[in-house]
Parts: C-alpha cells; sequence; structure tokens
C-alpha cells in the first residue's frame, strides 16, 4: 500500500518531468537544438501565472489561459531574437546559448524587488485537498498534474495527427528541405515549435507550482528532464512522456526502498556505516546512463548507428 | 607591418619546431613572464592579489583542462567540477592520511585519482557522443555531489560536511601569504601550460583533434578511438583535478563539497566557450573574462553615480552576465582566442589594408 503510494506520487512528480523533456524534444525535433532552458521557461511560467492571479487578480483559468499565451508568446520572440541568428554555429554553442538564456531569465526574476528572490504559493482552487480513495491518500495537487498531463498529451496528439499545423511540424522535422521545398514555411514552424515548447513548459510550472512553490529555483528540477528524454529516445513525443514517468517513479521508489534495503546489509558488509540516503539526485542519471549503454536510442527513439 | 615574420629564417630543426616561431612572439610572452613573475607581486596589494588573480590562475588552469577536453577531443563534458572536488578531496585526504606527505606530491597523486576517476566516467563516451554524453557527464557531477557529502569518510566524519587544510609549506618555504601563495599557483599554472602546448601540438593532440572532426575517417586512417578517448579524458581529469586541489587548498583553504556544484560546471563552460575551444590561450581569455566581468560590474552601476542597493546591484549583475554571454555567444561564437588571431592577422599587414 505504501509502495502504491509512493509509486503516484512518483508518477506525479514524472508528469512533470515529461512535460519539461516534451518541451526539449519538441525543440529538438524541429530545430535540433538541445534547448538547456525549459527549466528556466517553466519557473518563468510558474512566475507569470503566480502574477496574473495575484497582482492583477485574475481567476485560476483565466490566469491559466493567460500564462499559455504569454508564454507562448515569449518563446517565440525568444527564438526569434536570439536563436535563429545563430542556427548555423556547432551545437555546443547553441546549448551553452540555452544554458545563458537560462541564467538571463533567472537573474531577471531576481531582480524583481521584494517578489524574485522570495517563495510564493499560487491559489489554486484545488490547494491542500486530499482524497482518500481505497485506503489510499491521494493528494488532489498531484491528480491534477496526472490528469493535466493526459488531457495535454490528448491535445498535442489531435494536433500532430490531425491538425494542419501538426503534420506541417512533422514534416518540418523529418526532412528539412523537402519541408521546404513543398512550400513549408519552416522558420515560421521553429519559432511555433519554441512558442508550444514555452507553452508546455509554462503547464508544467503552473502544474509544479502548488508542490514545490513559486521560486527563482525551480528550474533546476528541469535539469531532470534530460533522463527523461534520453530514456524515452530523444525523437519521440510519446517517449519523452513515458520516460518521464519511468524517471519519476523510478527516483521516488529509490529513495525511498534503496536506504531501506541496502543500509543495513552493506554496513555489516563493509564494516563502515552505510547510508545511502540523498541518492535521488543522481539516480536519474544513472537509470540514463544505463540506458545509453544497452539502449541508446531510448525506448521510443529510431535507431541511429555509427559504428567506429 | 609589426608583426611580419619576414627575415626570420629557421636553420635548425629545433628553431623550427619551437612553440613560438615568431620573434615577435617569444619577445611578447618574455615581456609577461617577466611582468608577471617580478613585477606583479611588487606592485600588487593583497585584494588583487588574492581575490583576482589567485582564482584567475587556478580557474584558467582548470578551462584549460576543459578545453583539452572539449576543445580539442571534442567529448562535451558538464561535469567538470566533479573531477575538481575528486582532486580537491583526494588531495585532502592524502596529506591527512599519510604522515609527512609534502603538497606537491599530493597533488600530483590527486591528479591521478581525479585522471582514474575520469577514465571511468569516460567510459560512455566510446559509445556515445554529442549531447548524450553530456548527460552522462551530469551523472559524474551529481554522482560526486552525492559521495562526498554521504560518504564520511571523504570529509574525515565532519559533522558539518565541510574540510579544512592547515598552512601549505613546499621544500620548506611557506605558502601563506598572497605574494608565495600566487607564485605558487603562477609556477604551476606556467608548467601545466607549457605542458599542455606541447601535448596539443604533438602525435596525442592531433589525434585527439582527428576524433573531434570526423571519427568515423579518424578511425579508418588507424587512429584507436578508444585510446585517444580515454587518453584525453585522463589528461583533461588530471589537470582539472590538480586545479581542484588549488582551488581547496590555496584559494578557499576550506570548503564543503557545495564548493564543487553544478554552477561551477557551467562557469567553466562559459570559461572555454568565451574563450574559444580548441585553443590554450583561449582557456586564460575566458577564465579572465568570467573572473574579471563580475567585479567590473559591481562597479560600473557606482562609478556612473546610479545610486543601487547591494542586493538590486548583484542581482542585476547576474543579469548583464548572462545576457553578455548570450550576446557574446551571437555575435562571436568562436570566442576570445579568434578574435585574438584576427588582430594578429591583421597586425601583419598594418598599416596596408590588404
Amino acid at each position: 500500500m505504501q509502495a502504491l503510494q509512493i509509486f503516484i506520487s512518483g508518477i506525479a512528480q514524472g508528469c512533470i518531468y515529461g512535460l519539461v523533456a516534451l518541451g526539449l524534444v519538441l525543440i529538438y525535433k524541429t530545430t535540433e537544438t538541445v534547448s538547456f532552458a525549459q527549466g528556466e521557461l517553466m519557473m518563468l511560467g510558474a512566475f507569470a501565472g503566480f502574477a496574473l492571479m495575484t497582482l492583477l487578480g485574475f481567476p485560476f483559468w483565466l490566469a491559466l489561459f493567460a500564462t499559455i499565451v504569454v508564454m507562448a508568446l515569449f518563446g517565440i520572440a525568444l527564438e526569434r531574437i536570439v536563436i535563429r541568428p545563430i542556427l548555423g554555429q556547432p551545437a555546443f554553442s547553441l546549448v551553452m546559448l540555452t544554458i545563458g538564456i537560462g541564467y538571463v531569465a533567472r537573474g531577471l526574476v531576481t531582480m524583481i524587488p521584494a517578489i524574485g528572490t522570495e517563495t510564493h504559493t499560487l491559489p489554486v482552487p484545488y490547494k491542500d485537498q486530499i482524497w482518500n480513495l481505497a485506503g489510499l491518500v491521494l493528494n488532489v495537487e498531484q491528480m491534477v498534474v496526472i490528469a493535466a498531463t493526459a488531457v495535454l498529451s490528448a491535445l498535442l496528439y489531435l494536433l500532430f495527427r490531425y491538425s494542419k499545423l501538426g503534420i506541417a511540424m512533422q514534416a518540418a522535422s523529418q526532412n528539412q528541405l523537402a519541408a521546404y521545398y513543398m512550400g513549408i514555411p519552416v522558420k515560421r514552424l521553429n519559432g511555433i515549435a519554441w512558442g508550444l515548447a514555452s507553452a508546455v513548459a509554462a503547464v508544467a510550472g503552473l502544474l509544479l507550482a502548488p508542490i514545490t512553490f513559486v521560486h527563482a529555483n525551480m528550474g533546476f528540477i528541469g535539469l531532470k528532464a534530460f533522463p527523461a528524454a534520453v530514456v524515452g529516445g530523444f525523437s519521440s513525443l510519446p517517449g519523452a512522456i513515458v520516460g518521464g514517468l519511468i524517471i519519476g517513479a523510478s527516483e521516488k521508489l529509490a529513495e525511498i526502498y534503496i536506504p531501506q534495503f541496502l543500509n543495513a546489509p552493506l554496513t555489516e558488509a563493509m564494516g563502515v556505516s552505510v547510508n545511502l540516503a540523498g541518492l535521488e539526485i543522481w539516480f536519474p542519471y544513472a537509470l540514463a546512463l544505463a540506458f545509453l549503454l544497452i539502449r541508446p536510442e531510448g525506448l521510443f527513439g529510431e535507431k541511429h548507428i555509427d559504428r567506429v | 607591418m609589426l608583426y611580419r615574420d619576414a627575415g626570420q629564417f629557421k636553420d635548425t630543426y629545433s628553431a623550427d619546431q619551437q612553440i613560438f616561431p615568431i620573434r615577435q612572439d617569444r619577445i611578447g610572452i618574455t615581456l609577461v613572464l617577466l611582468f608577471a613573475f617580478p613585477v606583479v607581486p611588487v606592485i600588487g596589494n593583497q585584494y588583487w592579489l588574492s581575490a583576482i588573480l589567485i582564482p584567475f590562475l587556478i580557474s584558467a588552469l582548470a578551462a584549460l583542462g576543459l578545453n583539452i577536453l572539449t576543445g580539442y577531443a571534442g567529448q562535451l563534458s558538464l561535469g567538470t567540477a566533479a573531477f575538481m572536488a575528486v582532486g580537491a578531496f583526494a588531495s585532502y585526504n592524502f596529506v591527512l592520511r599519510v604522515p609527512g606527505m609534502p603538497i606537491l606530491v599530493s597533488f600530483v597523486l590527486a591528479g591521478i585519482m581525479a585522471a582514474l576517476v575520469g577514465i571511468v566516467f569516460g567510459l560512455p563516451s566510446l559509445r556515445i557522443k554529442g549531447f548524450y554524453l553530456a548527460v552522462a557527464t551530469l551523472a559524474a557531477q551529481f554522482f560526486a555531489d552525492w559521495a562526498f557529502l554521504r560518504v564520511p569518510y571523504f570529509t574525515n566524519d565532519s559533522s558539518s560536511g565541510s574540510v579544512s587544510v592547515a598552512s601549505l609549506s613546499v621544500f620548506g618555504l611557506s605558502i601563506e601569504s598572497p605574494v608565495s601563495k600566487y607564485l605558487f599557483c603562477l609556477t604551476i599554472v606556467c608548467v601545466f601550460a607549457l605542458l599542455a602546448k606541447n601535448l596539443v601540438r604533438g602525435h596525442l593532440g592531433r589525434e585527439w583533434m582527428a576524433i573531434r572532426d570526423m571519427d568515423v575517417a579518424a578511425a579508418v586512417i588507424g587512429i584507436r578511438p578508444v585510446y585517444a578517448k580515454l587518453t584525453a579524458f585522463a589528461v583533461s581529469s588530471f589537470i582539472v583535478g590538480v586545479a581542484g586541489a588549488l582551488w581547496g587548498f590555496v584559494y578557499l583553504g576550506s570548503w564543503e563539497p557545495a564548493a564543487f556544484s553544478i554552477d561551477r560546471s557551467f562557469q567553466l563552460l562559459f570559461m572555454v566557450i568565451i574563450g574559444g575551444l580548441g585553443s590554450i590561450m583561449g582557456s586564460f581569455f575566458g577564465a579572465a573574462f568570467i573572473v574579471l566581468l563580475p567585479l567590473f560590474l559591481s562597479q560600473v552601476p557606482h562609478l556612473l553615480g546610479i545610486p543601487l542597493t547591494v542586493t538590486v546591484a548583484s542581482h542585476l549583475e547576474f543579469m548583464i552576465f548572462g545576457s553578455l554571454i548570450v550576446f557574446f555567444l551571437v555575435v562571436e561564437p568562436h570566442g576570445l582566442a579568434r578574435l585574438w588571431s584576427t588582430a594578429k592577422e591583421k597586425l601583419r599587414l598594418w598599416p596596408f589594408p590588404h
């Protein structure tokens, strides 16, 4: 029973990782850029939602909608102003550029007097509620995260499968030159991909805010989206979500059960007192590393072999 | 016109193979060394020496190690601070547990430990490259964070998690004052820079560059990728480990595992990118940029007479730092070393336009 509870809270955490990883994979598929700024975009989305709800007094649903629109426009502007000029450069420079963007975002937020440096609570209508279901104590905030991720994934699936925009984005990500020839406005689609990824990150931020509160260092949680994208496969959008769920669940289970089961035997075997607490900071990466050595294309990615 | 090498004929093989073949370069580097060794300790005040020059030198050494791995061998590494931590904690443990161990020997042994750890975490590079390798090195970073925090052996069962070192002495000379610390760091950095420059000019350096540029073709012509990649990780981690030991012993004096967090890794990466990938000189330029920029930014509002509170000034500095990095990457992605070599090229022709 406790294992199921831990599993569910791990799934909820994994949904956040999955959403950030979704934005990551989206940007990678369309622009072949690895964006380290997704975590900071998530933080900006949370702060935008907080500002709209407390400073402008928007009701929850209006603030949600407005945050998504604002962050999508921000993502499009970011791509146009900062990313597009250096798109042809080696991938390493682009990665460092996105890290720099993350620094700028964090600096901007902490610069706002009295708001940037504090921790805030987001006044959501479902705050601090608990469901008691069949012996399980379920945190409504976590349930909302899981439900919202499911809804968002379904919406994105419909977008990519049936809408003209989604099919055009798929075409541009598969073969950019052929997409150009077919008359698809690839540059505009790159901007839209960044806007979509920022919007998804903003939703992740708003979902995460009731659990971890709104503060300027939220972006570091986004670093765990990289193992999620690696496990799921960098070229697969559903893989990002699945990878996030796997990373979230395994991280939570490992955090509780590995010290519980291994502390005593290892202490006896090695003669010194062994405490394996706190290993969740590197467990997702070790899992991703294992995946990279066994199945580098991830669970759902396409195989790309370069034997040397 | 000032920089022409017309008339400088080489008539021996050793003259042809020297590091600085152009006489103006040799004069320049001699002047820099003559300024750095005897003049700076005399004219420098304590603040400049201990708060600016020493971190600059040690960061330049660490950036040098990272440049070898990322710039010359093409293996992206986001976990450099972990190797610095290995070097610092290994050196601390050697000095603590082996009675009478000289500092320099402990630094070399710490570098060897860091090299071994680097080889272990470099093993994934044999199967994965590019961004995926970055994720693997992130694993190294967070694992080191956890290990030095949770395994009490490394910190000698310290309850606060932080360690401190007593005063250093090398060959009987005590390294206590800022001047002696500065000269100690400067000597070590010069020795390592010379070794690194020779290494990248030679056989191993060319193997690394071949692997970086096109690893399939390199394997075809007979370069063993395993050997090249693992030696890149080993040499780079050795240098970074020694830099970490210097950072802990000479600059910090007492440190905890959080001193080598992922922020440090990103800072070293920024140094390497801004300085210029694949350039020894670039590591120094990048380290100077990153170390001096925050100081400069904190002085600018004061000089312009704009009244800013301390907190706003420090946040503003953070933001300007990030946007300058972004601006720099957009304008000159190849870094300051490229600007330097472009300037030298222009100097050859000056005052003529072409």
